[in-house]
């Protein structure tokens, strides 16, 4: 069964991708769609045996590769973690499935997509159930492929192409320090195994490794180096700059991978080497801040974007901050219970706004939206309960898990903890105020909708009603079920699945923190949303003002540019790499090493430095004077300095001229038969 | 007396100073008076017949545009650039597709 759940996904992206043309539209969504959907069953069955009845299991199947030390297996490890990762990933994956047959069902393309959609499942699947390193980063390469082959869907649009290279260029900047990650592991632990390196860890907390020539704590250095690939995959600051632009993809898409699952895999992996990142105390205050600074930077860009989906994006980057600045402060549950709760609501909202786009006529731009709340009420409602359940607002799922975290933030009282909680703080603010501005422009705003748009206007039929309004049940509900199960004190839920050390954990003391701290949020929510109306219903004029004065511009140009990322890391990065690839490794490594150093270089060259010596010979004594005395000089020079010189001239030397003369006078004498003949 | 390229200048720049107001102002109510006002600047240099001058107002105008410019302009889905430009190509005529998952003849 167990096994079924991992390959079922594949069995469907199988047949549907190879056999697309032969089982026609209808088979290939039949295939993938029952495939995912039955997986998602036995998730359920496995849920309620590994994590409600505490039967964590392991599947060893067969060995990988076998070498001395290093064993490979493929192995699955399925514990509460594991098993809460299955629930989110196989029910998200069939209502996109269910999704993508009505939104992509005017596609000429259809198997292709279900084939790739389902093999990203499937991959992911891989990531979450894998029990050691090995086979976790496999899995983590292929949603990073499949990820690629979904932006890339619709391949014919250049911008498309674009995104998807750029996507999995930034990924391996991130795939590179997991890589080396792993590798200090097995350096450190001698081993991948999840289990024996976490058992392992509390014995080898003071081991120091070198890396780069410089000795470091050895877990300190691993956690950086696996956080690396967190920050590639999770888009976090530095590293977030393929997220936005991953939008291109189809929306179903969107909201599949770039919202609910693959990209909280960074998120997943924190968690999973809790073991590790709580005996290394400095990762975690780098995971904490570069956490907060993400939940800041991505909400204040998503403030002033007008595309509908790089809106709901950014959200996703600066929620994926609240989850790993929370990891940072070492409440793993409280993370993971936040990506299970946004999967839910996030995916909803990705979802309706595809409703939106796709009622619409694929506009997305939010500028020419507005007052379609009396032509898709469905759609409406389900947008607010997501931006609802998004905002935190109180009871709706969004709010367990949020107002946790930055109550947890508020209850450590460390640097990291005050500097988490103040962004965090603010961003409950920014966030509150582009979803509701999401809602004003596409909803309750005064039309600009093209009138052609408008005649064809319609709500989402059934085939994509019905998974909007089960994960309306999931934003609403699930947060409220799973609430005291996953987070609450003393919960032995997790059992061996998360760590954290004692004296890191304050669930306790954030329930005695003060009133109006625990009030700030919702308070905060209710500011966000008075100010989205002001702005951008009540006062249009003014926020025009605002914007069209200089300082406003500058803000606005600043942050719709999201902060110049991009334009600094294209001026200063990507343009110099890609002046090194072309200059230096191709037109002088590759191509010029052999044209210079090889027999047309070297004969070329002489025959050029015989015509520039052969114009010494001038018929003037003088110049030959001069050339005479400087010879002597020379000869005087390097006699009297030889022993010194005789170190420096390498005997090797006179091997290689004597190889170029041999190429020189074969050049020459071709040259002079070519000639006659 | 205005050139021809003159003319043209001005057109493309009144086109575009519209087209840039229409990404700014996202509110209709906005949009027009912020067209009448853009409107209103153009007559007022309507008069004006020294090609000195109109070069000068011209060059001014083409000046504030590049400095007003929307860093994320509005561009229409299939237009180039767009959301749904060159999504999927056009198929060869006699290539017949089966949208309704194959169940178009029953």
């Amino acid at each position: 069964m167990y096994l079924l759940i991992i390959l079922l996904p594949l069995l469907g992206s199988f047949f549907s991708g190879l056999f697309g043309r032969f089982v026609g539209f209808r088979g290939a969504v039949l295939l993938t769609t029952s495939g995912v959907l039955l997986s998602f069953f036995l998730s359920c069955v496995a849920f309620y045996e590994v994590a409600l009845q505490g039967s964590s299991c392991t599947i060893e199947l067969s060995p990988w590769f076998v070498s001395e030390l290093f064993d490979a297996t493929w192995g699955f490890y399925f514990d509460s973690l594991t098993v809460v990762m299955l629930i989110v990933i196989t029910s998200i994956s069939s209502l996109v499935h269910i999704y993508s047959i009505g939104y992509m069902g005017q596609d000429p393309h259809l198997p292709r997509f279900m084939c790739y959609l389902s093999i990203f499942t499937f991959f992911m699947l891989m990531l979450v159930t894998a029990d050691n390193f090995i086979q976790m980063f496999f899995g983590w390469e292929g949603v990073g492929l499949a990820s690629y082959l979904l932006i890339n869907f619709w391949f014919t649009r250049l911008q498309a192409s674009k995104a998807s290279i750029k996507a999995m260029l930034v990924n391996r900047v991130g795939d590179f320090g997991l890589a080396l990650g792993i590798m200090a592991i097995f350096s450190v632990f001698k081993t991948l195994d999840f289990s024996t390196v976490f058992a392992l860890s509390p014995y080898l907390a003071d081991t120091q490794i070198v890396f780069c020539n410089l000795e470091f704590h050895a877990l300190t250095c691993i956690c950086l180096l696996l956080f690396v690939g967190a920050v590639g995959k999770s888009a976090q600051l530095g590293l977030h700059t393929w997220l936005p632009d991953a939008m291109e993809g189809p929306t179903p898409v969107s909201a599949l991978i770039h919202a609910a699952t693959m990209v909280t895999a960074g998120v997943f992996m924190i968690a999973r080497c809790s073991p590790l990142f709580e005996y290394a105390p400095k990762a975690l205050l780098v995971v904490s801040f570069l956490g907060a600074m993400t939940c800041f930077f991505a909400a204040t860009t998503g403030l002033v974007q007008n595309d509908l989906k790089r809106v709901i994006a950014y959200s996703t980057a600066s929620q994926l901050g609240y989850m790993v600045f929370v990891c940072g402060l070492s409440h793993y549950s409280v993370g993971v219970f936040h990506l299970m709760n946004h999967a839910f609501f996030k995916a909803l909202l990705f979802l309706s706004a595809g409703s939106v786009i796709h009622a619409l006529a694929d506009e997305q731009d939010m500028r020419k939206m507005g007052g379609v709340v009396q032509l898709l009420p469905f759609t409406y409602a389900m947008m607010c309960i997501g931006s609802f359940a998004l905002v935190g607002f109180p009871f709706l799922t969004g709010f367990y898990s949020k107002d946790v975290i930055l109550e947890v933030a508020y209850a450590r009282y460390t640097l990291s903890g005050n500097f988490a909680y103040l962004l965090g703080s603010i961003c409950v603010l920014f966030t509150s105020y582009y979803s509701f501005r999401l809602l004003f422009l596409t909803f309750l705003a005064p039309t600009a909708t093209f009138k052609s748009s408008l005649k064809t206007v319609h709500d989402a039929p059934f085939i994509m009603a019905f998974p909007l309004m089960l994960l309306a049940l999931g934003s609403i509900f699930v947060g409220y079920l799973a609430r005291d199960m996953m987070i609450g004190l003393g919960t032995p839920f997790w059992s061996n699945a998360l760590f954290v050390l004692p004296k890191n954990s304050v669930l306790l003391e954030s329930e005695f923190i003060p009133q109006t701290q625990k009030f700030l949020p919702l308070i905060s929510t209710g500011a966000g949303a008075a100010l989205a109306y002001i702005f951008n219903i009540s006062q249009v004029w003014a926020s025009y003002r605002l914007k069209m004065t200089n300082a406003g511009k500058n803000l606005y140009r600043f942050l719709n540019k999201r902060w110049f990322f991009d334009k600094v890391y294209n001026d200063f990065i990507s343009e110099n790499a890609l002046k090194f690839g072309y200059t230096i490794s191709f037109k002088t490594l590759d191509k010029g090493s052999f044209e210079i150093l090889g027999p047309s270089g070297i004969a070329h060259s002489f025959i050029n430095m015989g015509q520039y010596i052969s114009r010494l010979q001038s018929g003037l004594v003088y110049h030959y004077a001069v050339v005479m005395l400087l010879g002597i000089v020379i000869l005087i020079t390097v006699i009297s300095l030889w022993e010194f010189l005789e170190i420096l001239l390498d005997n090797r030397f006179y091997f290689v001229y004597l190889i170029s003369f041999l190429f020189y006078n074969y050049y020459s004498i071709k040259k002079t038969h070519s000639v006659d003949g | 007396m205005v050139s021809a390229v003159q003319r043209l200048r001005a057109i493309h720049l009144y086109r575009h100073s519209l087209k840039n107001m229409l990404s700014w102002a996202v509110r209709r109510e906005v949009f027009y008076a912020e067209a009448e006002r853009i409107r209103g600047e153009f007559d007022q240099l309507k008069t004006l017949d020294d090609p000195i001058q109109i070069e000068r107002a011209l060059e001014r105008g083409e000046a504030r545009l590049r400095d007003h410019q929307h860093p994320d302009p509005y561009i229409v889905p299939y237009r180039p650039g767009g959301s749904m430009y060159a999504r999927n190509p056009p198929f060869d005529p006699s290539v017949h597709i089966h949208l309704d998952f194959g169940r178009e003849g029953h």
